[in-house]
């Protein structure tokens, strides 16, 4: 017991770095959650301001646009959660096709870069490509239709954002699929083989199944994200006139918020999404161990 | 090593301050903490004098710590010997801190808006502002004067502001610096906002002569040149590649910015995004009758093609470039337009020419313009800031005596040379109708006379404009800056100063309590419903939902509220 003790205390050593890190960016200014339930009036501070329990809650639900904006959160994260999985992972399962590594890593790298650009360059690059003058729009007046306002239709607008993060991340987010891939046993492949599986067989039965638990992990993870739908990108996306679709919480949040400097209804809405997203994470994780025995913690 | 030593003495003085601080006497009368010897009377008088003077300096140097909106932009001056110049440092500082015995040391800079304001923010978030900050707006400043964190101005207004920094705020007709006191009392010194002259609508000049047509003056006139502009193609931009009006996301109600659209929906007597008084009582403009008017000619006009179609999804920087690159010949914006992105265009093809027209007149031939907010912020000094009215002589100081032209110096000269001028801690502050008199300086300056209250700046613009004279008169091409300030001052201005306007004045430009809250979401409602009516997406009709929601949502609750603040 002292031994191993001895042996690990230099990991443990390695390990305050981060909980420091930890307890000041994190649980420190869990403090700040008061705010929530306060008229929060920052010459006052935290201290002195007048509690008003729930009255905050109350009047981001009463609010005439909170259904509109909590759905479009769900649907678009839900979209990016379902595009962020089936994606990388098809991605994935051909890359590991390859067999000439020189293409396999070039490929690879390429599509990882969008992931390292920032949404205000790229917003930019979006915008241009589904302008009226872009290529996607010259297509179309080439087959004699009417150009369409991408970013003004309500009808396009969720499409555009969950297409273009999913153009962003599924490089990076095939890392892991990958990495998961290499750990598979190649006996269970060359045993095939000998059976007379083809490829496509050994895709569905081999490959595939031992992915699960990563993609039931993936998913698991991110489900706790799922009313983060992704503020920078659509705030530099939308415009009054997609509202309808693509307003979610955190550009409500910001648009009230920040500008408006209602701090107390900002931490609110921050903390309500906390919350759920906690639930959710709590839950996929206790479904994750159930289902495939395998979980965070 | 300089620094050093400043910041040494800076620290010895506080610390003696901090002694002398003790036998001070009560507040309200005058600090009068020397450093030693508290029962000499000449020193004595040397306080009260600096503290009741404006532009006498204090007789032992005061520290006055700061927070200042970044007023320039440095990097401007590398390669000349002012490149160390910096927010923190300066020749202004100098000048200034020198003239008054002050020791000016910078707690925070901050780009002007959001991060500034962040910055205050948290400085008062803390319960610890420096000496002197400029606070952006009314709701701050009311804020801080609720926590008790501001000290009272009236008595030093009263002492140190010159006669000609009175003048100044009178020329607003009391407007402005009515807005920087709470119960009768002065605690902001509040920038002024000068009119920026009416809202212009610049049109390619060579475009109308291609096409012969005249300049507009009615909406007819608009519609028919946007129409001609756009079936014609005077740019050779290819069929149906010519935007007719490039037009703001948000279509009106912000005033002073560009590509909006506030002179057609006052033309019907609308005034969208404003507080104003009709028939007697307190009312939102945007949800006004009057509002669907001018929204059932702009949608008109949208279905005609003549307003740009890509209207939602551009940027401000798309804007500017299809104005620059010369897919777009029709644009609103103030004077100051002449610089970006009227220049921008001419830069990229010389032949180019503008021409900005006060359009669409009314039936007595005049524009209607709605006076935008006097005040653009306001110096506040912290409560128990010994020399409060320290912050009034930096006002007499560099708004009065260092514009003068007697003043005109060689330190000064050097400053407003290397643009220091910049860096002061206000913002502004100058008559309403600054913008006319500058132009009539100018004009004078370049007819060869010398205006007496003529500044350094008008001077410096004035040979920029003989620069351009002198230039197209000899057939060449002139620089980019001098045909700017041509077109802004000599054309753009001159209409400030010559066509006359009627004016709408609203009566309310801060918040309220429930407009915390709630002015998020019915501005939200209201710049969906402009976009989505222009670009016909709902029928006109959808306007008087849109304005039941609006009194529903918590209009109502706001505009008695209104009322009530204007009432008082």
């Amino acid at each position: 017991m002292k031994k191993r003790l001895k042996r690990e205390i230099p990991f443990h050593l390695m390990l305050l770095l981060p909980m420091l890190f930890l307890a000041v960016f994190s649980f420190a200014p869990l403090f700040g959650i008061l705010m929530a339930f306060q008229d929060y009036m920052p010459a006052k501070g935290i201290l002195q301001s007048r509690w008003v329990g729930l009255e905050n809650f109350d009047f981001i639900f009463s609010l005439p646009s909170s259904r509109q904006i909590f759905a479009n959160t769900i649907i678009i994260s839900l979209g990016k959660l379902a595009a962020g999985i089936i994606v990388p992972v098809f991605f994935a399962l051909l890359l590991n096709e390859i067999r000439v590594i020189a293409f396999k890593r070039t490929v690879q790298t390429i599509v990882y870069l969008p992931h390292f650009l920032s949404w205000v360059v790229l917003a930019n690059v979006v915008s241009s490509i589904l302008g009226f003058d872009g290529p996607i729009n010259s297509l179309i007046q080439s087959t004699g239709h009417d150009p369409i306002l991408f970013l003004g239709s309500n009808v396009w607008f969720r499409p555009v954002i969950i297409l273009s993060d999913c153009w962003k991340e599924f490089g990076y987010g095939s890392i892991i699929y990958l990495s998961a891939l290499t750990s598979i046993d190649p006996g269970l492949y060359e045993s095939a083989s000998l059976d007379g599986a083809s490829r496509l067989q050994k895709i569905f039965y081999i490959t595939l199944p031992m992915l699960v638990p990563t993609i039931v992990l993936m998913m698991a993870l991110n489900l706790g994200n799922i009313l983060n739908a992704g503020f920078d990108q659509i705030f530099n996306l939308y415009n009054p006139l997609v509202y309808e679709t693509g307003d979610i919480i955190d550009t409500y949040v910001y648009r009230i918020g920040l500008i408006d400097m209602q701090y107390s209804l900002a931490t609110a809405a921050g903390l309500i999404k906390s919350v759920i997203g906690f639930v959710l994470i709590m839950s996929s994780n206790l479904v994750s161990r159930k289902l495939v025995s395998r979980s965070i913690f | 090593m300089k620094v050093l030593w400043k910041k040494g003495i800076a620290a010895m003085l506080a610390l003696l301050m901090a002694c002398g601080a003790g036998g001070c006497t009560d507040s309200g009368e005058l600090s009068t903490d020397t450093t030693s010897s508290a029962g000499s009377s000449a020193e004595d008088d040397a306080w009260i004098a600096a503290a009741t003077d404006p532009l006498t300096p204090y007789p032992e140097t005061v520290t006055v710590t700061f927070g200042k909106e970044a007023g320039r932009n440095f990097s401007a001056l590398a390669g000349t010997e002012w490149e160390n110049h910096n927010d923190d440092d300066n020749a202004m500082y100098d000048i200034i801190g020198g003239f008054l015995n002050i020791d000016i040391q910078i707690d925070f800079v901050g780009n002007g808006g959001d991060d500034y304001n962040k910055k205050v923010a948290m400085a008062i978030a803390d319960g610890n502002i420096p000496d002197v900050m400029k606070v952006s707006d009314y709701s701050t400043l009311k804020q801080l004067v609720e926590s008790d964190m501001v000290e009272d101005l009236t008595q030093a207004f009263e002492d140190c502001a010159t006669d000609r920094i009175r003048d100044i705020y009178d020329s607003f007709d009391g407007r402005c610096l009515e807005s920087g006191k709470i119960d009768g009392k002065l605690y902001g010194i509040p920038a002024t906002n000068i009119f920026n002259g009416q809202e212009l609508l610049w049109l390619r000049k060579d475009w109308l002569d291609k096409l012969n047509l005249e300049e507009p003056e009615t909406m007819e006139d608009i519609e028919y040149i946007l129409q001609q502009f756009v079936e014609q193609d005077p740019g050779n931009n290819g069929e149906g590649k010519t935007i007719g009006l490039v037009v703001n996301t948000g279509i009106a109600g912000a005033y002073g910015a560009q590509f909006q659209l506030n002179n057609i929906f006052t033309h019907y007597g609308a005034a969208p995004g404003q507080w104003i008084e009709k028939d007697g009582e307190v009312v939102y403009g945007s949800v006004q009758p009057e509002m669907k008017e001018a929204l059932t000619v702009l949608r008109d006009w949208y279905a005609k093609g003549l307003i740009d179609p890509q209207v939602a999804v551009r940027t401000n920087d798309d804007r500017i470039a299809v104005v620059a690159s010369g897919q777009c010949g029709a644009f609103f914006g103030a004077w100051w337009s002449c610089n970006s992105p009227a220049s921008d265009a001419w830069a990229l093809d010389n032949s180019v020419e503008w021409v900005p027209c006060v359009v669409p007149v009314g039936e007595d031939g005049k524009v209607t313009v709605i006076e935008q907010n006097p005040s653009m912020g306001y110096l506040v000094v912290r409560k128990g800031f010994e020399h409060p009215e320290v912050a009034v002589k930096l006002v007499s100081l560099q708004y009065d005596y260092m514009r003068r032209s007697d003043y005109v110096q060689s330190d000064v000269e050097k400053a407003y040379i290397a643009g220091d001028v910049a860096c002061d801690f206000l913002g502004n502050c100058d008559f309403n109708n600054a913008l006319v008199l500058c132009y009539e300086n100018i004009r004078d300056i370049l007819d060869g006379k010398s205006p007496e209250d003529a500044t350094a700046f008008e001077y410096g613009v004035a040979a920029s404009c003989q620069k351009y004279v002198d230039a197209i008169d000899a057939g060449q091409l002139p620089d980019k800056t001098d045909w700017s300030n041509y077109y802004g001052r000599m054309i753009g201005t001159r209409l400030a100063a010559e066509v006359p306007y009627n004016k709408i004045s609203p009566v309310f430009y801060s918040s309220t309590d429930t407009m915390k809250l709630r002015w998020g979401s019915l501005q939200k409602m209201e710049s969906e419903m402009l976009l989505r009516i222009v670009m016909n997406e709902d029928p006109i009709d959808s306007f008087d939902s849109f304005v039941e929601e609006w009194y529903a949502s918590g209009g109502d609750t706001i505009t008695e509220e209104v009322s009530a603040e204007v009432a008082k």
